[in-house]
């Protein structure tokens, strides 16, 4: 049965999101050692230190122990896109403890040189592969399982037909996990080398601002090009943007967050036999994190009761309130599913 | 003055690979008038390149030549074409590397018959792979080909926004991380490679600087650096190559294109005050993918590297194209 996977930074979260229907969580801790070390420049995952991230192993084990409690697994966040020879044997003690102090479900990691080194070191928490890792194709997907990988969590990137291509050639050798609600890349994630950090921001969001000039390549593209063209396109370029970074963190009518959303898929993602679908946004305030569970929870009941796929779309973009942001196609993950456009 | 251990270009025909097989670098660079840096459309960082490159050496003769796209796989080529490089560099004596992207199940497919078309004219051609399905590929199903690790799969910051200052500012340990080579350094990560055959790992020169480990004569995989353009992100969604598009269709990661990158490229340019310090790039987004240029200094730093006998082999690319 597909899962609802759910961020969570805090354990003052954990409670409110096991209520409302939260099935398997992914967090992270940062020590105090590494920060002390490395500073706010080099993350030890992927999202900004504090904020994203839990703040001390104290509140992490008390937050495992719970979720257990209550029957939900608790993934750990490993997934810088890489780390140095010296992070490395750090990082496999920490994996040690996390594994048996606190009984961490997974590990969700993307570097292959830190995946060899925690099997090498007889670490047995099941390894997630990251989206980081951007693993595209089934070849790819058979390459980490050959590294011990039990899970891949699939790039947003990936439409719904390309999913279907590497659901049907991986068929129980491995779990899949895709994108579901909140926050899209403009660029392949696993492949964008350039830094969230506060003082600079993402880079998509800074190209929205940057000054544009356009320089013909061939003499067909200076005749047939007009500043006309150019300008709108980089409009709705811009407004793309925008969306992805959710129209300013902002909510509909309804009261739903505005970025990208994949639910008009969930049918079909679920009849493939996707274990599980990933709410984004660790750093996101609880508010838009129940937000963000509820819409997801309340299409996948449809679906588990049976919605069709056109039922299920229509179900979810009702919820949302959204008609003109569905039509754009903007805010999709899975524009081949998207029953609007 | 010595010469690094290979030199290898990157162009886009047959014919300017011909042309270019050896670069006449006597008189501070002359025949740049006659080299494909005349063409440069992003601010003659190429022209700058084939200066700095005569500061260095008097000639530069490639013995290798790179075919193919890093970055898209609507831009794999044709086996005509991948054929078209290789008789050329047969007939030359030059090594031939095909470049390929990041790629779906799709894109798997398109690069198989040209996997098989190389594979079957014998040993020796290098497949460079900037994914790991790809790398899986080759090594199960054409060991004849020698796989190299590309560029993107050199997973460091490479942000011209704020490189700079972070190599100004953050403490030593700091500094070392992001200037490290994991893929050669981390015992794990070169152990893989190994087992998959990976003889070479490709890297682009980094704006906060890069440390090759020193080649003892025992490191199994050699370094190869591109120059002197460096990407700093790349994507399924193209700006131009949606710009035909119906709006709804824009920007979706996959979509139809026209190749509308061999046409157009978008010059955006960032500016932002780090205190006293002003940082302004240009960012050279070309088709689903930024590129950032390299200036003399780091370019300066390469050669210095090269020269050093830390790399062992440079990618010239004169000018950015897709």
């Amino acid at each position: 049965m597909t899962k609802i996977l759910m961020p969570i930074a805090s354990y003052a979260e954990l409670e409110m999101l096991v209520s409302n229907g939260a099935e398997e969580f992914y967090c992270g801790v940062v020590p105090q050692e590494w920060l002390d070390k490395y500073t706010g420049v080099l993350w030890m995952n992927r999202r900004s230190p504090v904020g994203a991230n839990l703040q001390t192993a104290a509140e992490l084990r008390r937050l495992v122990r719970d979720a257990h409690a209550s029957g939900v697994p608790v993934f750990i966040t490993l997934n810088a896109p890489s780390y140095t020879s010296e992070q490395i044997p750090y990082l496999v003690e920490l994996a040690k403890r996390f594994e048996t102090d606190m009984g961490i479900d997974a590990l969700i990691v993307s570097d292959v040189g830190l995946i060899v080194a925690l099997r090498e070191a007889g670490v047995r928490t099941p390894l997630h592969l990251s989206s980081i890792a951007s693993t595209l194709n089934s070849e790819a997907v058979r390459f980490f399982i050959d590294l011990g990988a039990a899970r891949v969590i699939l790039p947003r990137s990936l439409s719904l037909a390309e999913i279907a291509v590497i659901m049907e050639r991986v068929r129980g050798t491995v779990e899949l996990e895709v994108f579901i609600f909140n926050d899209g890349c403009a660029f392949e994630e696993g492949f964008c080398y350039t830094t969230h950090h506060h003082a600079v921001g993402a880079i998509c969001t800074n190209l929205i601002g940057c000054a544009y000039d356009f320089i013909p390549l061939k003499t067909r593209a200076k005749d047939e090009v007009t500043e006309e063209d150019l300008s709108a396109h980089l409009q709705d370029y811009r407004d793309w943007i925008w969306t992805l970074n959710g129209r300013g963190i902002a909510f509909s009518p309804t009261g739903f967050p505005l970025g990208p959303c994949g639910l008009c898929a969930l049918s079909r993602l679920c009849a493939m036999g996707v274990a599980s679908i990933k709410i984004v946004g660790r750093e996101a305030s609880p508010f838009k994190k129940l937000a963000s569970l509820k819409i997801v929870k309340k299409v996948l009941d449809r679906v588990r009761q049976g919605a069709s796929r056109e039922e299920a779309a229509r179900i979810a973009q009702k919820l949302k309130g959204t008609p003109e942001l569905c039509t754009s196609g903007y805010a999709c993950y899975y524009r081949d599913a998207n029953y609007a456009l | 003055m010595g010469q690094p251990v290979e030199w290898a270009m990157m162009v886009p025909t047959v014919a300017e690979a011909q042309r270019h097989k050896t670069l006449d670098l006597r008189g501070g660079g002359c025949g740049i008038g006659e080299s494909p840096a005349a063409d440069d459309p992003s601010g003659g960082a190429g022209r700058a390149a084939l200066r700095c490159l005569a500061q260095h050496f008097d000639t530069v003769r490639f013995a290798r030549v790179y075919v193919g796209n890093e970055f898209c796989e609507n831009l794999i080529p044709s086996l005509s074409r991948v054929t078209g490089f290789q008789s050329f560099c047969a007939r030359e004596g030059l090594g031939l590397s095909l470049l390929t992207p990041y790629v779906t199940d799709a894109g798997i497919e398109k690069l198989k018959p040209l996997l098989e078309g190389l594979a079957t004219a014998g040993e020796g051609v290098e497949v460079v792979v900037n994914d790991w399905g790809v790398l899986r590929l080759v090594h199960r199903e054409y060991p004849v080909l020698k796989p190299v690790l590309g560029r993107l799969m050199h997973r460091v910051l490479r942000d011209p926004r704020i490189a700079g200052v972070f190599a100004m500012i953050v403490p030593g340990e700091v500094k070392r991380a992001l200037r490290e080579v994991t893929s050669l350094t981390v015992p794990t990560f070169a152990r893989i490679l190994r087992q998959y055959g990976v003889s070479m790992v490709e890297c682009d020169a980094l704006l906060q600087g890069i440390d090759f480990p020193p080649d003892d004569g025992q490191r199994a995989i050699g370094v190869s650096v591109h120059v002197p353009y460096g990407f700093t992100t790349t994507g399924r969604s193209c700006l131009i190559g949606s710009w035909r598009l119906p709006r709804r269709e824009k920007f979706a990661p996959g979509h139809r294109c026209s190749l509308e990158c061999q046409e157009l490229l978008a010059v955006a340019t960032y500016r932002k005050d780090f205190g006293e310090a002003r940082v302004e790039r240009d960012f050279y987004q070309l088709g689903n993918t930024i590129f950032y240029a390299h200036d003399g200094d780091l370019l300066s730093s390469v050669l210095a590297a090269a020269l050093r006998g830390e790399i062992q082999r440079v990618v010239f690319q004169p000018y950015l194209f897709m």
